[in-house]
Order: structure tokens, then C-alpha cells, then sequence
């Protein structure tokens, strides 16, 4: 075993080793395809991304369009060029379209889930139908993104063919679900009534609450091994940016998600409301793919399982466990090939 | 945080600091001494991970220098007890500075990271009582407003101490779990892996118990009550002083969300006229 000196002596190594190698690196950014936007209705944004046409792909695929969450940002989902969800969907044959929320300014604090979904999201499907000239498109929802997507074929199942959510939260009274412990007797409407918008830095604050020495100082007396590599340096960073991006949270659509979904487990007790409809998931007949984190601590995987319970009435309805957390599930390439597979087979 | 309406009453008190009532004075002193326990040192956090990694770099470089020295100093057998209390002074102030600079906790988690309670993260109890006998002396109608932001200050108070017995709990309940998972002949690193996995565990088997959501949720409610009563006091100056106050703001906003909803609802009746002529 190594006394303490010399354990000192070599984090002392590795130090200067992580700032030899930041010395040598140009500013990081997120090295995503650029897409090609199709529309913009206020700050959000559709774009599309045209697929790899191969031998082995080459029958046309339907629409596949990603609806991510309201908090942090989509480029997730393409990172790099290395670590990208969108990329390989392109190079199996999807035409992928993804909606990107945008960043909230003060005055959109009167935003509301009937708006996300009824209109920006209702608006990008009928882009993405006029674009590829197909009646239906396929839904993909990450997270957020899926409980919206979830909602959106209920309301409108005529568009929708075939359901993917991807690390949804569903259920919000299972156990070790810290997230919605930490929500369920929060005050939202107060708080955004003083905040006008959920700021972002705040949300970034609850992340990193929910785990707080690892999120906290363990990965930071870890930072000298990732910076060790230039390569390993640049995708620490682009994660750290990543991270560190998150958009402001519009204050009526903050109190409606907290209070409908989390407080009173909307989704489970059937008590959602959207723009006046009630939603009632054992409502809807697409086929659906389920896929969730098995270390997820953000999702707990119990959480995303409840949807089955709610969908008796569906076509069919499959479960993707992958192996990693929250992001690792989707953006480790182990499972990304593992999901992507998935995902081809399941909309075939 | 950094709020500009805070920043802009500061400044004004700053201009009324030199009047000649000495007992006003000393009360705005004591205003901003309350007013600067909402500014975090979110301006001094560097976001570039080099500037901390040169730090992290600089501060290991004396410590290995200083365990040399005790190392010399205990092999001549010469006292070492100033040179290992010296070791502990850095080695706190190096968590400390660590993680102030980098810090991604909630300020209510900091504390459980530090070896001394240094930072005052709850009103004393002098301060409390000060604060009581305000509460006690403001009963006149028009100091309605102020008396509710000194009752939302002394419940954020009281909250952040409850939480923060919750979380003294969280850590005993830690340290007993990895009393029990420790073994000897660990690496440093193995057990440091395991306190962090032995506290986030109880952290988040804490948050299953009423008690701990109560208590979280008892501080981030008692912080908005206290931020709403904050911007009325600042609405209220503001008025006095014909400055635009946050509510003529939220008004403005609420009709420019109007005008977009109407812009959007007609812009949608458009796009389903065109679509029809197609």
C-alpha cells in the first residue's frame, strides 16, 4: 500500500499532467452536426438531419422525430462525433428530426405544457409530416421529452405510428426517486411567482444535489484524471459544457409539470391535464419501446417501468433495460448500439 | 446569486449611509451585513478548469513540501506537533478553497464538506433576537410589508437549521455504514470511493422519509417567501422613488405574452388558410 506522501506525490503527477494537457487545448465546444432548421416558432426550433443512405438501409424509413426535455440541451444527443445517438440513427437509415426548446427568455414565463405540447410540438409533427410527405411519423422522447411525448399521442394518436421514450420518468411515488422526494412539497407556485423563470443555475443545483460528493467533490479531486488525455480531456469538457448549459425553465410550465406530474403523479393517477383534456395513457393503441438506465439516479428505473401498468390497451409494448445512468444509457457507445439497434428493429 | 435588484438597493443604501442620524446608520449597516448573506461567491467561481487545476496543483506542491518537512523534522527528532498542526490548517483550508472554488452543492450541503463550521450559514441567535424585537417594535400598518419579510427571514432561518440537523443525521447514519463496509488495508482511494458511495446512499435513502422533504422543502419555500418579500420592500423603495418597479415589469410582460399569443393564433389561421388554397 502506498503511504500518504507518496499518493500525494502522484495526484501532484497527474495534476501536472491534467494542466500540460490543457495548456495544449483550444477553447471546447459540442462538436454537433449543424442540421438543416426547418422551423422556428418562437425560441424553438426543428431540424432536420438527412440519413446515410447504404445498401444495407436502403428502403425508406418513416420520420423519426426526438423530442427532448425543456431542462438542459439537446446536443446530448450529439456530442461528438464519437458519442452520438443522432449520428448513428443517420447511419442506420433514420431521417431524424429533432425539436430544440431554445432558451426561455423572462418574458416566457407564461408558457404552459399546452403550449409545449398543443402547439410547438403539435407544430413541429405537422413539419416533419409536410417535409418527408408521410401521414405519421415515429416519436422519440428523451426523458421530459417523453412524458410530452406520451401526451402528444394520446391527444393525437392519428400522427403518431410508433411510441420510443427514453429514460421517462413515469411513476413519481416509487422509492429512492430523489428528484421527486426533493419536488413533492415544494412550494412551486411561490417560487416561481418570485422567480418569474426556474433559472437554470438553480435546476443545475438540484442535479447536483441529488447526489452531492459524488456530483459534487468527488468528481471534482477526480478532475486531474479526466483531463489526463487530450481526447478524454475534450469530451470531459464537452460534458462539463453540456452540463453546465441549461436553459431557464418558463415559470407556468415549471408549476404545471411539478405540480400535475410530480406532485400528484399525474401520468399514474390519470389527473394530467393538458389544454383542457385529461390524459389517460390506457388510451393509447401505438406500439411502444421503453427504454431506461439501470443505474439511472436521476429516472429511477422503477419510475420508467410504471408505464407499463398504464398502457394495457396498446398495440404492443417492449422494455430496453441498458446498462448506465441517466446520460450513460444513451451516450456510452455500448448502449447507444445496443438502443440504436433496438429502436431499428422496434420500427421496422 | 447575483441579483441586480439587490445590487442596485445596496448601492442606494450605500448614498444614505452618510446622513447624520447614527442610529439609522448603524441600522443599514446592518441591513447590508443581512443583504450580503444572498450574494453567494458566485462571481469568484472560476469556470475555466485550468485556473483550478493550477491551484489544485500549487496547493498540493506545499503540502508534499510540508509532509517532507515533518518527515525531516521527525527523523532529527525535533517536535513536529506545530508542523502537523500546520498540516491540518492546510489540509482544511485546501477542502475549503476546493471546494468554494468548484463547489456544484446548494450552499445548505457545503457545510457537511468542512471540518470547521466557518461558514455562518443560519442567522445567530443575536441576530435572531435583533430580529424579534424589530419584528416586535414594527406595528404600525404601514411596516406590513417589512414585518413580512423579517417573519420570511426568521423561517429561512429556522429552516436551514432543521435541514440542517436532517443532514447531521444523514452523515451519522454515513459514517456507520462505512464502519461497517471498511476493511483494513483499503488505498486511499478505495475508501474515499466508499464514503462518497456510503453518504450519497444514506443521502438518498434519507429523501424516502418524510422528515428530510419536509425540511427541504420547509428551506427552498421559506427562501422564495423571503425573496417575494425582498422584491416587495424593493417595489415599494421603488415606487418612492419613481423608479419602474418589478410589478410594472410583470405587467409589461404579461401584455407582451398577450400580443404573442395573438400573433401566434394568427399566424396558425394563416398557415390554415394557405394550406386550404393548396
Amino acid at each position: 500500500m502506498k503511504s500518504f506522501s507518496e499518493q500525494l506525490s502522484a495526484h501532484q503527477q497527474m495534476l501536472s499532467k491534467a494542466l500540460e494537457t490543457l495548456s495544449t487545448l483550444n477553447q471546447v465546444v459540442p462538436d454537433s452536426l449543424e442540421g438543416e432548421t426547418l422551423l422556428t416558432i418562437d425560441a424553438m426550433q426543428l431540424r432536420y438531419y438527412a440519413p446515410h443512405k447504404t445498401k444495407s438501409n436502403a428502403k425508406t424509413k418513416l420520420p423519426l422525430l426526438i423530442c427532448y426535455a425543456l431542462v438542459n440541451r439537446p446536443y446530448i444527443l450529439d456530442l461528438e462525433p464519437k458519442r452520438s445517438l443522432i449520428r448513428d440513427l443517420l447511419s442506420a437509415g433514420h431521417p431524424v428530426y429533432l425539436i430544440d426548446w431554445g432558451y426561455p427568455s423572462a418574458s416566457d414565463r407564461n408558457l404552459g405544457l399546452d403550449d409545449y405540447i398543443c402547439d410547438y410540438l403539435h407544430s413541429a409533427v405537422e413539419a416533419v409530416k409536410a417535409h418527408s410527405d408521410q401521414s405519421r411519423i415515429d416519436l422519440l422522447g428523451v426523458c421530459q421529452g417523453g412524458v410530452f411525448s406520451l401526451c402528444y399521442a394520446q391527444l393525437e394518436p392519428e400522427n403518431v405510428r410508433k411510441l420510443i421514450t427514453l429514460v421517462t420518468p413515469i411513476d413519481t411515488e416509487v422509492e429512492n426517486f430523489t428528484l421527486a422526494q426533493m419536488v413533492r412539497r415544494v412550494d412551486i407556485a411561490t417560487l416561481v411567482k418570485a422567480q418569474g423563470n426556474i433559472s437554470g443555475g438553480l435546476l443545475n443545483q438540484l442535479y447536483a444535489s441529488l447526489k452531492p460528493l459524488a456530483l459534487g467533490l468527488h468528481k471534482q479531486l477526480n478532475l486531474a484524471q479526466n483531463l489526463a488525455e487530450p481526447e478524454q480531456a475534450r469530451t470531459f469538457m464537452r460534458m462539463e459544457h453540456w452540463l453546465n448549459d441549461s436553459p431557464d425553465l418558463a415559470g407556468r410550465g415549471a408549476v404545471e409539470f411539478a405540480q400535475g406530474f410530480f406532485q400528484q403523479n399525474g401520468l399514474m393517477n390519470r389527473s394530467l391535464e393538458i389544454a383542457g383534456c385529461k390524459i389517460d395513457l390506457s388510451e393509447l393503441k401505438q406500439p411502444i419501446l421503453n427504454a431506461y438506465g439501470s443505474s439511472d439516479h436521476l429516472v429511477p428505473p422503477a419510475s420508467s417501468k410504471g408505464l407499463k401498468s398504464l398502457v394495457a390497451q396498446c398495440e404492443s409494448y417492449e422494455e430496453l433495460e441498458l446498462k448506465g445512468g441517466h446520460i450513460g444509457a444513451f451516450i456510452s457507445s455500448r448502449t447507444r448500439s445496443q438502443l440504436v439497434k433496438a429502436i431499428t428493429e422496434f420500427l421496422k | 446569486m447575483t441579483n441586480p435588484l439587490l445590487e442596485q438597493f445596496q448601492n442606494w443604501i450605500k448614498q444614505l449611509e452618510n446622513r447624520p442620524d447614527a442610529a439609522f446608520s448603524s441600522q443599514l449597516a446592518q441591513w447590508q451585513q443581512w443583504i450580503s448573506k444572498f450574494h453567494s461567491e458566485a462571481e469568484s467561481i472560476s469556470p475555466q478548469h485550468a485556473d483550478l487545476v493550477k491551484k489544485l496543483s500549487g496547493y498540493s506542491a506545499e503540502l508534499v513540501e510540508l509532509l517532507a518537512d515533518l518527515t525531516r523534522s521527525q527523523a532529527r527528532g525535533a517536535p513536529i506537533e506545530d508542523l502537523i498542526d500546520r498540516l491540518r490548517a492546510d489540509l482544511h483550508q485546501f477542502n475549503v478553497s476546493h471546494v468554494l472554488e468548484q463547489a456544484t452543492q446548494p450552499h445548505q450541503f457545503l457545510d457537511l464538506l468542512f471540518t470547521l463550521k466557518q461558514s455562518q450559514l443560519v442567522l445567530s441567535a443575536e441576530q435572531v433576537a435583533q430580529l424579534k424585537q424589530s419584528l416586535a417594535q414594527l406595528t404600525h400598518p404601514r411596516f406590513a410589508q417589512l414585518r413580512a419579510f423579517i417573519e420570511a427571514l426568521l423561517d429561512w432561518s429556522q429552516a436551514s437549521s432543521t435541514l440542517s440537523e436532517e443532514l447531521d443525521q444523514i452523515s451519522n447514519s454515513a459514517i456507520d455504514r462505512f464502519r461497517n463496509l471498511a476493511t483494513e488495508g483499503l488505498e486511499n482511494d478505495a475508501l474515499l470511493n466508499l464514503w462518497v458511495d456510503c453518504y450519497d446512499k444514506s443521502y438518498r435513502d434519507g429523501f424516502n422519509s418524510d422528515e428530510l422533504q419536509a425540511a427541504q422543502a420547509a428551506l427552498v419555500n421559506s427562501l422564495a417567501r423571503l425573496q417575494l418579500g425582498w422584491q416587495a420592500l424593493i417595489d415599494q423603495f421603488a415606487e418612492q422613488l419613481g423608479l419602474p418597479s418589478r410589478s410594472q415589469v410583470d405587467k409589461l410582460i404579461e401584455e407582451f405574452d398577450q400580443q404573442r399569443r395573438r400573433i401566434r393564433k394568427l399566424e396558425v389561421e394563416l398557415q390554415a388558410l394557405k394550406a386550404a388554397q393548396d
